[in-house]
């Protein structure tokens, strides 16, 4: 995600960082070395806030009113269901010992695409579908500089600030995070094998403590979702590779690894005409993945009736 | 305590949705995608207070500098990017004549005016071709080498004005923010 950067390099790249212009590694390394360096990290502020102050020389516009009004009443009507939400006893109960649980998490990260939402993922070999794993560390105002070196606000600016940053409401924002993190999570996963456009196939094996397997395949966003049960754990150096079977290829889905328990859930996202799929397969294969499929079948299925 | 915490939501907005408002068109350029990322922007900031760090400065600035990203983030999405000519930044006022809503602040746009002021005044401090730089990277998203081709210019001129312009406009508005400080 990040390289390592050195203070002269750093000092060269500020500026670009401030504008986020940078590759993400480099952008990452250089965040990275302002973080804990008493020159980088205060020219790194005040650098971007100068930056962010660009955005007073848009034209001003005048928006819509009714545009306006009614962004105001969506927020509000979303900020009093979360406060709800965490007024709840049992939801408050259960994450009263973690009110900074969210908090170093990933901020306004920009990650996309597909995810193993359980068990452990490794990279596509190239020419496959594009994975990403986990949570994506965000790059953008991910700086933890200490306090002391505060830029002063105006007064009267900081005292509404005051009012934005009660200790009640970071508690419970915290809170709300964490809750929201895991409620989002799933919600996720339930529309990826759920609703119209999604056409199944159920996968099944030979072996004695037989795995099996559903692939969802969500057409409209082209996400396909494999819950897998069962499975046996790949020997060490190995993993299992998923794939996609189609008339004139085999393309990889990716790699991973079940839970101890045997269960998986993984995501990839893939483009295919509706009437292009053949099979769906797990192979055995060495850690890392390969191009084309070399190890033994854990478990597939044929797509009988293809894109339904 | 919901009542207190919906209050503080109403004057970040107030305050603010002016200024995030016209940030946000004036880089999607489509009302309906402005909305998106406007409400989206604010809400971001509202989620992610207790993880905010006060020392980077205030809460409007790191709320327009999320607003910047996630209307970049529209834009790369819709792939028009590249097909669409640059607006050149107008300096000019153009926003007396708006209609005035009940929530409206009149002390933020009051406040608004005024820093637009400042920043027009500081980026015309620099030369021109510094200033396409900052603009092609702050508008428009755009990396340095992306700069580069566009402007047709070598990569390692592009840098050095980049890194000029922001150094210059740091020094300016270092000043105008040192000078609020006295005043107030
Ligand atoms: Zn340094």
């Amino acid at each position: 995600m990040s390289r390592d950067v050195s203070h002269s390099e750093a000092m060269e790249l500020l500026s670009e960082a401030a504008l986020d212009a940078l590759p993400p590694d480099d952008q990452a390394g250089v965040v990275a070395h302002a973080t804990g360096c008493p020159e980088c990290g205060p020219a790194l502020i005040a650098l971007r806030d100068a930056v962010a102050q660009m955005a007073f020389a848009a034209p001003p516009v005048t928006v819509d009113p009714v545009r306006r009004a009614r962004v105001r009443t969506r927020l509000m009507a979303r900020a009093r269901a979360d406060l709800s939400v965490a007024d709840t006893p049992s939801v408050a109960g259960e994450l009263a010992d973690a009110p900074g649980g969210a908090r170093d998490s990933a901020r306004g990260g920009t990650g996309q695409g597909p995810r193993v939402i359980a068990g452990r993922g490794g990279p596509s070999p190239s020419g496959g579908p594009r994975r990403s794993w986990g949570m994506v560390a965000a790059l953008g105002w991910g700086l933890a500089i200490a306090a002391g070196l505060a830029l002063v606000a105006v007064q009267r600016r900081a005292a509404s600030d005051e009012r934005f940053f009660t200790t009640e409401r970071r508690v419970l924002l915290a809170r709300v995070d964490a809750l929201r993190d895991s409620v989002e999570s799933r919600d996720a996963f339930v529309r990826s094998v759920t609703g119209h456009h999604i056409s199944s196939l159920q996968l099944t094996s030979g072996a004695v403590r037989a795995p099996w397997a559903w692939m969802f395949w969500d057409h409209a966003t082209n996400t396909w979702t494999l819950v897998a049960r069962d499975l046996p754990l790949p020997a060490p150096g190995r993993t299992y590779q998923l794939w996609l079977v189609t008339r004139k290829a085999k393309i990889s889905a990716g790699t991973f690894s079940p839970r101890p328990d045997g269960a998986a859930e993984v995501q990839a996202t893939y483009a295919l005409a509706a009437d292009a799929l053949t099979a769906i397969a797990v192979t055995d294969e060495p850690a890392g993945g390969v191009p084309q499929p070399t190890g033994a079948l854990v478990i597939s299925a044929t797509a009988n009736r293809p894109g339904k | 305590m919901s009542a207190g915490d919906d209050a503080a939501l109403a004057q970040l907005y107030d305050r603010w949705s002016r200024p995030v408002f016209s940030l946000v068109l004036h880089l999607v350029r489509d009302a309906d995608d402005a909305e998106d990322v406007v409400e989206e922007a604010f809400w971001q900031v509202w989620r992610q207070a207790s993880r905010y760090d006060r020392s980077r400065g205030e809460v409007g600035t790191w709320l327009l500098t999320i607003a910047r990203t996630r209307a970049l983030d529209r834009l790369r999405s819709r792939k028009r990017l590249r097909e669409e000519p640059l607006t050149p930044v107008s300096l000019g006022d153009s926003d007396s004549g708006g209609a005035t809503l009940g929530t409206d602040d009149p002390a933020a746009r009051a406040e608004a005016s005024e820093r637009r002021t400042v920043v027009a005044k500081a980026l015309q401090t620099l030369p021109k071709e510094q200033r396409e730089v900052l603009e092609l990277a702050y508008f428009a998203g755009l990396s340095q080498s992306e700069i580069a081709d566009r402007t047709g210019q070598p990569l390692g001129t592009v840098k050095t004005r980049t890194r000029l312009a922001a150094q210059k406009l740091r020094e300016c508005l270092g000043a105008y923010r040192n000078d609020q400080e006295g005043g107030s």
